[in-house]
């Protein structure tokens, strides 16, 4: 397989200062890459899975010429992310930071037209790339109105169109679908696997959501802490937990600690987190436990609970899913935000 | 590189006239701006013709109207230019697109030098249009369709193509310390002081003279008042050109070197899209 990007110890630290009164700051330096490496093949759609402040973005924008290495060298398309970032941005598509990515005081239309001259598109050619977008992603509805007018959604999909604008070979797609709504979603989804499979385009895409890496990703990494944590297909990296079982249960209420740690000293538990979730418009929690056997352990919890009058919502025992390869690798869960002080 | 400029021509010309109140002011603050000192003129002196005695002899024109307007305009120019290109690189960056133009294969050199051409060009457009219209308000409009005014935007553009440079300076300094409304409020009246946008640069003590001289504006300023009105140059016509043409290559180096320095900075530290 020909390997389109190519990274190698990638190392990047961020400094950080923290107020702690009007004069006084305190430095602090974040780790946001560790020592990456990693490969992504023509014609795949790769998928970087990680929390929020996992180094996606960070690598991302490495990657796109838009920061600096500290340490290691990064190639996309053969060519040398610092030394020649010029042809690396003439091949690459590139969709981040969403709906600030453009000029609110410009419509659709004029936002591509910008972006395509940028690349160096003759007049002609742009005006029939724009049309060939707009109907591919189905813009036509709002593409001549002020950007400022669209909603988060709509902005979203112009942000993806411009990505568009160049018909690169290699795309690199930022969270595509955070502040979308499911439908949009689904449909952004939809076209990224059409980009890949009918126009052969290779996708980088980052996400914090696992059914979209699960529903688009040829092969998953799994980043947290500036560290790859694991690469393979979906189904190579699940099958990590082979054996295992995953458990999902909702509580009412926020008081569960003692019942995590209960569940941790289970014999055959492997790993325990917890999310707050809104069920019903009340709070919960979300307990995720990655355990040998179910049937083993399920009925202790369930007398704990009864035990301790927890309110239980529902109690789910499952196949594990990338989450639980997330949870199994980190201890933690996806939706949590690891940000270092950034 | 004409595609990129076409393209940023069109993308802020669009922005100013949707911003149309922009356009008003810009010719119509210089010539308000003008008339406070020349009231104030008539007031000291006691009326308009005495002002004009005691003008002439202080300074060597009676003329007094049209060396207030060109001060007025020069020094607008000059901050209109700094705001322009200094908020530029600010907003772009407020607004997230900064990071998106350098993600496209268009050097940031191309884009500074359009997003330059188009704050030269948009503000000796309204140097113009408020230059005539001051013309026909102050009667003084014959002056400025004489074989001198040919010179008169000579002295003109080389004041203010190093201007751009020094404008470049201003934005690298902008996008390191995000600062950028501060930064220009502080250099506008430093500027008008030094430029001599009320007085002539000769009347001032000669430290000041000096540092008032590593301004380009200072000498276009005073050569274009020399030309109209047919006063003293700086030092001479030559030797003020000279000067003229040095900065012209000066300051645009030394403002494209600063800026080079801090994007890469800001590469290293990721700082670019900050707010």
């Amino acid at each position: 397989m020909n390997s389109i990007v190519k990274t190698v110890g990638i190392c990047k630290d961020y400094k950080s200062e923290l107020r702690k009164g009007f004069f006084r700051k305190e430095r602090k330096i974040v780790h946001a890459l560790r020592d990456v490496n990693l490969e992504i093949y023509e014609g795949e759609i790769f998928g970087l899975l990680g929390p929020n402040g996992a180094g996606k973005t960070t690598l991302i924008k490495i990657l796109t010429t838009l920061l600096l290495p500290d340490k290691g060298k990064a190639k996309v398309l053969g060519h040398d992310v610092v030394k020649e970032s010029i042809e690396v941005r003439k091949k690459i598509g590139v969709m981040l930071m969403g709906e600030r990515s453009l000029y609110w005081k410009l419509t659709g239309c004029e936002n591509l037209e910008y972006f395509g001259s940028l690349y160096r598109i003759p007049t002609s050619k742009l005006k029939e790339r724009i049309s060939d977008i707009v109907d591919f992603i189905g813009l036509n509805e709002f593409i001549d109105r002020l950007v400022e007018t669209y909603s988060s959604g709509q902005k979203m999909l112009l942000a993806f169109a411009k990505a568009l604008i160049n018909d690169a070979p290699l795309l690199f797609l930022d969270e595509p679908t955070v502040t979308m709504d499911p439908r949009n979603a689904a449909m952004i989804r939809q076209k990224i696997k059409e980009l890949n499979r009918e126009y052969g385009k290779t996708i980088l895409l980052t996400t914090h959501l696992m059914h979209e890496a699960e529903q688009l990703c040829d092969r998953v990494a799994i980043i947290d802490k500036g560290r790859i944590l694991a690469i393979g297909t979906p189904d190579e990296l699940k099958s990590t937990l082979r054996g295992k079982s995953s458990i999902e249960i909702d509580i009412l209420g926020n008081r569960v600690e003692g019942l995590i740690e209960f569940i941790k000293s289970l014999d055959g538990v492997m790993s325990v987190a917890s999310n707050y979730v809104r069920i019903n418009h009340k709070e919960a929690v979300r307990i995720k436990v990655i355990c040998d056997s179910p049937r083993e352990i399920l009925p202790e919890i369930i007398n704990r609970v009864v035990d301790d009058k927890y309110n239980l919502l529902y109690i789910n025992p499952k196949e594990p899913t990338l989450e639980d390869v997330f949870l199994h690798y980190t201890g933690r869960l996806l939706s949590e935000d690891t940000r270092e002080g950034l | 590189m004409l595609q990129v400029v076409k393209a940023v021509f069109k993308l802020r010309w669009k922005y100013l006239t949707r911003y149309p109140g922009w356009l008003i002011i810009f010719i119509i603050l210089p010539i308000v701006f003008s008339v406070i000192p020349i009231v104030l003129g008539w007031a000291v002196a006691g009326s308009p013709q005495q002002a004009a005695i005691n003008f002439k002899m202080n300074v060597g024109t009676s003329n007094y109207t049209l060396f207030m307007i060109l001060g007025s305009l020069t020094w607008l120019l000059s901050v209109s230019i700094m705001w322009d290109f200094g908020m530029w690189i600010r907003e772009e960056q407020e607004m997230g697109t900064l990071e998106q133009l350098l993600l496209t294969p268009v050097s940031p050199v191309e884009l500074l030098v359009s997003s330059n051409l188009w704050a030269l060009f948009n503000s000796a457009m309204q140097f113009l249009i408020a230059l005539f219209v001051a013309g026909i308000l102050f009667n003084f409009i014959g002056l400025l369709f004489t074989p001198a005014m040919v010179l008169t935007l000579v002295y003109l553009i080389l004041g203010v193509f190093p201007l751009a440079g020094f404008a470049l300076l201003i934005g690298s300094l902008i996008l390191k310390i995000r600062e950028a409304e501060a930064i220009l409020r502080l250099l506008e009246p430093g500027i008008a002081f030094l430029v001599g946008i009320f007085y002539p640069v000769t009347l001032m003590p000669t430290v000041i003279r000096t540092i008032a001289l590593l301004i380009p504006l200072t000498i276009s300023l005073q050569d274009m008042r020399a030309v109209l009105l047919n006063i003293s140059y700086i030092f001479n016509p030559q030797l003020d050109l000279l000067i003229l043409l040095i900065y012209c290559a000066l300051w645009p180096l030394l403002g494209t070197k600063a800026f080079n320095y801090v994007e890469k900075k800001a590469k290293k530290e990721g700082g670019l899209g900050g707010f």
